[in-house]
This record gives structure tokens, C-alpha cells and sequence, in this order.
């Protein structure tokens, strides 16, 4: 399922991202130095436990931090060699929804229950591409065909559709107005299994037909292994491991990642024990110094607790955060 | 050797009259389901959303009582208890639910929680602090959350303390309905890893639901599929993971994301 982007040209570069939030007056840093870039033409999956900043850097993306308890963000987020946190509102409008679009795990939250799946198509089309009446009629056939949602559906509110087929409609909207970068945010974790397979087929066909680079976050990490080309994992607010799908569920680098693996349940595992990442991801508000793991880290040293590591590139197209990586020691009986 | 829990042709209908017409359509969201439990093992149930996983689960504990079938548990048919009889055997066996912050009320101290539970299950208030204290120190907390108020805990925590306060009783007979589907992944393999000890320790036998067919094919001794209310697969794990009869069981492990590939 997986293919490989044959240049590395990017579409979408995240630079020291910091995201800064004040919660009980307490201030938290939901983002701390975060950098990302999305390859043109791949699916990027973004794993991370509640916590890790997996939303607000979406957010981020979209430039849609606000809210009493947003204080700041700093950084920058290229795209078309423009920082998209100095765009005025306007600007970035046109660039929000139209080519950087969004998909997220509750459609039917973000579907107005008001109109029908065919008036959210065409008032996009309008806001957007100034499309009028006729022509819109003819784009929303098309998209429909796109995401293979029967013609009925136009004249369908949220509501009267199954969780699959409001998630299709979400996806048509979505791509619309031909986007460039599509985040997707937990599109199937509200969905049934057969459900779910259908969606991610679905995904992996319009990013090989529409050539659409796909920022997907999911915390579920199987989905992640099915569908996306390279990973990246997030703990504490930054990117701390990012590979190649294969290297990085095969040859983990970061004593986190390892273990996170190794913490999902399969027939495989049966009749031994779970492997267990003791204590729980920290806080924004509390983020431990220093390495953000290092209090739940087997093989921490004292630097781990002082020292910051930064991502750096282990070997080629494998990059991590960490002062020892890949020297986690595997559990007896884990191969054969 | 007879079964802890046997379940009987167990069928549950509801009927929705609608307000203008007099017409009464009946949904029918278990069908005669039957299966049995060995003591101090655990049946995996999977099924998708709508299968009748979480109506089969209060049918079962006669939460809802069943329109028809049998369920007996440690050989006692429960359908010939009275009331009080019944609220008895309801110490024998718990209901663990998917969301621990809907199961705790936000305003009750945690000693509180569990005192509730415990004097529900007959221990004398003067023994209640220190059962409490045991409660918590089971599920790998201690006598310094007592005071507390669920907020104060993350989701892993109150499931911990949802757990504590549903062994208040003593029981033998736990039903886990999606018990870690709201948590993180690395605090799931906690909560599934001292599920499986207290298992050992108790000598309790489980019925896990759960939609997620990883986490059943690791737990389960047995494993049954519900589809429509109907179970359309069940068998011991071995056999259901490996030779699957029903077309659809084949369907769902196809389209489960596998984690660890066979090796």
C-alpha cells in the first residue's frame, strides 16, 4: 500500500514551532520547537499520545489558534515560500479549506445539519473559486464520483447518512477546490473496521490520483502502519523520532517509539505480559526538563535529565531525539 | 466441568411504539445467543457498532432483563431471583464501562466512591476506610487519593479507581465493556496488564467486549462475533483466530490494521 515520493521536495515545512497556551494561569507550551516537513505526494503519519500536540499543531497549520487561552505562537510554517503565521486573515482564507484542507474524526460535528451535502459543495465552490450555479452543478457530480458517494446524497443532510458515508461527503468537501495539502485528523477513528478500510483505500486512491500530500494523525498506531509512507512521532510537544514507514516500525531509534510498540496488544502476544511504559505523558503545563521522556525512560542517564536532545539524523532519512538511541535492549523471546 | 456463566437462547427486543401511528415495530438487537463461560477464564466478544455487544452485556447481568433465554451464573438461573435476590448476585459480578469519567461522580471524594460501593457489598462502616485503602492499593494506587476528586486524576487513574470501586464486592464474574477504548496506548497496556493480574489473583473470569480485534485476540480463552445481534462465531481463541467458520469474522480480521505482522 505504501509508494515512495521519488524527489524531496516539500510542500510544507514546519521551523521551531513553539505554541504557547495559559491554562488554570498557568502558562503550557503545547508546542516546544516542533519541526516537520511534509514530502510532495507523501502520507505523513503524525502518532502521539493525548498530549503531544498532535491538534494544536494542526491548528497551527491552519493558523486557527485563538481563544482566551491562546497567548502565542512562534516559528514559521512554509508554504509556497510564504509564512503562513504572517498571512492577514484574508489571505490566509484563501488558503485554509481551499489548498489546505482538513478532514477530522466527527463529520458530522463540522457538517452543518442545516443544508444539504450538495449546498456545503457548492457554497465552498462559491466562496472559493467564484464558481456560479452551473458549473458548480457539474464539479459536484464529479466529486461525489471522486469520493463514490451515490448522486442521492446531494440532496442528503448529515444526518440521514452513515458515519462512512458523512466522512466520504467530508472528504468531497475537502477536496474541493483541488487542494495541495489535505491534514487529516483522525478521519477513522470513529469508524468501524470495514468501515475504516474503506476510508483509507479511499485516501490512498486520491493521493495517487489528485497527487494530494496528506499530513494523517492518528494515535492508532496500526492504522498508521497500513497507510503512511513516513512517520513521525510526537511526545511532550515535539518531534522526537521520523522515518521511512518500514524503519521506523521495524528498527525504532527512540527508547519512546520502542516501547510504545511493544505496548500494543495482538494474537501474537499472547499469553505474555504487555509491555508497559510506566507513568503518563506529561503535561503541558509540567513538562519534565530536559529530555520530556526521560522520567519514563528505561535506559535515562543523568544528561537526559539536563541536556535537551535534538533531532538529528541518525542515519540516512531516520532522524531522532536522542542521546542513545536504538540501545533500548530487546525483551527475551521477542524474536523467532 | 460446568461453566461459570452459561447464557441460554439469550434475546432481547425492544419495541418502539411511535406517537401517531399504533403500529409497533419491534428491533430485534439480540438473537439467540447461547454461550458459556469456564470459571477464571475470559470470553472476548467483538463485534461492530450496533452488533448489540453493550445490550447483550446488560441483558446478561438482567439490567435490563432478556425477552427470553436463560443466563445462569455459578449455576443459579437468574431470572428466578426476586429483586432482592437478585441485587445479591449482582455483588458476584460487575459491569466495567468504556468511560471512566462518566462513571465516577465528579463530586464525591474518592473515599467516598468507593464507600458507597462497599457499603452496597455489606462491609461495616468501620471497616470501610481500610477495605478502601486495600481498593486503591489492588489497582496500584494508594491512601493519599482518597481525598481527592476524579478530577484530580487522569483517565488512566479513574479507570483504575473504576476497577477498585467494581471489586468493592468481591466478585467472580467481571463484564469489561470497551474497559481501555478511551485511553492512551501506552496506559491501555497498563490498565489490560493488571486486568490480567487480578485475574490471576482472584481467580475471576471476565467477559471482554471490545470492537478492537487486537486487543480480544490477546485476551480471550474464547472469542465470540456478534453481527446483528446474532453471534456468528464462536469458538475457543485458537480456532477463531485460526480456522474462522462465519465469512464475516474472515471480513473483520481482514479489514483490522495488523500491528505485528505474522512472523
Amino acid at each position: 500500500m505504501q509508494g515512495r515520493t521519488g524527489d524531496h521536495a516539500c510542500v510544507l515545512q514546519v521551523r521551531d514551532l513553539h505554541v504557547t497556551f495559559k491554562a488554570d494561569g498557568e502558562s503550557a507550551e503545547a508546542l516546544r520547537g516542533m519541526n516537520l516537513d511534509l514530502r510532495q505526494g507523501e502520507i505523513h503519519g503524525l502518532v502521539g499520545e493525548s498530549g503531544a500536540g498532535k491538534s494544536v499543531l494542526l491548528h497551527t497549520l491552519l493558523n486557527l489558534n485563538r481563544g482566551a487561552s491562546f497567548v502565542r505562537t512562534t516559528g514559521r510554517v512554509l508554504y509556497e515560500e510564504r509564512n503562513l503565521l504572517e498571512l492577514f486573515e484574508p489571505e490566509i482564507r484563501r488558503i485554509r479549506g481551499a489548498e489546505i484542507a482538513i478532514v477530522f474524526q466527527e463529520p458530522a460535528k463540522h457538517l452543518n445539519p442545516g443544508l444539504t451535502i450538495e449546498e456545503h459543495i457548492r457554497d465552498l465552490l462559491r466562496y472559493h473559486l467564484g464558481v456560479t450555479r452551473r458549473p458548480a452543478g457539474a464539479r459536484t457530480a464529479e466529486l461525489l464520483e471522486l469520493v463514490e458517494l451515490p448522486l442521492r446524497v446531494l440532496r442528503q443532510y448529515a444526518f440521514e447518512l452513515s458515519g462512512g458515508m458523512q466522512q466520504r461527503a467530508m472528504i468531497a468537501l475537502a477536496i474541493a477546490c483541488n487542494p495541495r495539502v489535505l491534514l487529516a485528523d483522525e478521519p477513522t477513528t470513529a469508524l468501524d473496521v470495514t468501515v475504516q478500510r474503506q476510508i483509507l483505500e479511499l485516501l490512498l486512491r486520491l493521493r495517487a490520483e489528485l497527487g494530494l500530500s496528506v499530513l494523517f494523525v492518528s494515535h492508532d498506531l496500526a492504522v498508521v502502519r497500513e497507510v503512511a509512507d513516513r512517520v513521525s512521532v510526537l511526545y511532550g510537544g515535539k518531534l522526537i523520532e521520523n522515518a521511512e514507514n518500514s524503519a521506523l516500525f521495524d528498527r525504532a531509534l527512540h527508547p519512546y517509539t520502542e516501547l510504545l510498540l511493544r505496548s500494543v496488544p495482538s494474537a501474537a502476544m499472547r499469553g505474555r505480559a504487555l509491555n508497559v511504559i510506566p507513568g503518563t505523558v506529561p503535561d503541558a503545563t509540567a513538562v519534565p526538563p530536559g529530555c520530556a521522556f526521560h522520567p519514563r525512560c528505561p535506559i535515562a542517564a543523568e544528561r537526559c535529565a539536563i541536556e535537551l536532545p535534538e533531532l538529528r539524523a541518525h542515519h540516512e532519512d531516520h532522524s531522532v531525539a536522542c542521546f542513545f538511541p536504538g540501545q533500548l535492549v530487546e525483551p527475551a523471546g521477542r524474536q523467532g | 466441568m460446568t461453566p461459570f456463566v452459561s447464557v441460554e437462547g439469550l434475546s432481547k427486543t425492544y419495541t418502539a411504539r411511535s406517537l401517531l401511528r399504533r403500529s409497533r415495530a419491534a428491533t430485534h438487537a439480540v438473537r439467540d445467543v447461547s454461550f458459556a463461560i469456564a470459571r477464571n477464564t475470559i470470553m472476548g466478544l467483538a463485534g461492530e457498532s450496533g452488533s448489540g455487544k453493550s445490550t447483550l452485556a446488560r441483558a446478561l447481568v438482567h439490567l435490563d432483563p432478556p425477552s427470553s433465554g436463560e443466563v445462569r451464573v455459578a449455576g443459579i438461573p437468574l431470572a428466578r431471583l426476586g429483586r432482592r435476590g437478585l441485587r445479591k448476585a449482582r455483588r458476584r459480578m460487575q459491569i466495567v464501562f468504556q468511560d471512566p469519567h462518566g462513571a465516577l461522580n465528579p463530586r464525591l471524594r474518592i473515599k467516598y466512591s468507593l464507600g458507597e460501593a462497599l457499603a452496597n457489598a455489606g462491609v461495616p462502616r468501620r471497616e470501610r476506610r481500610a477495605r478502601a485503602v486495600e481498593l486503591l492499593r489492588l489497582v496500584g494506587l494508594g491512601p493519599e487519593h482518597l481525598d481527592r476528586y476524579p478530577r484530580a486524576f487522569s483517565g488512566g487513574q479513574k479507570q483504575r479507581i473504576v476497577i477498585a470501586r467494581a471489586l468493592a464486592g468481591k466478585p467472580e464474574f467481571l463484564i469489561l465493556d470497551e474497559p481501555v477504548s478511551s485511553l492512551d496506548v501506552s496506559i491501555q497496556a497498563q490498565i489490560i496488564n493488571l486486568l490480567m493480574d487480578l485475574k490471576q489473583r482472584f481467580g475471576l473470569t471476565y467477559l471482554f467486549i471490545s470492537h478492537d480485534l487486537s486487543l480480544v485476540s490477546y485476551v480471550s480463552d474464547s472469542i465470540g462475533i456478534l453481527q446483528d445481534g446474532r453471534l456468528v462465531e464462536y469458538g475457543p481463541a485458537e480456532q477463531v483466530l485460526k480456522q474462522p467458520r462465519s465469512e464475516y469474522t474472515r471480513a473483520l480480521f481482514d479489514a483490522s490494521p495488523a500491528m505485528h505482522r505474522e512472523r
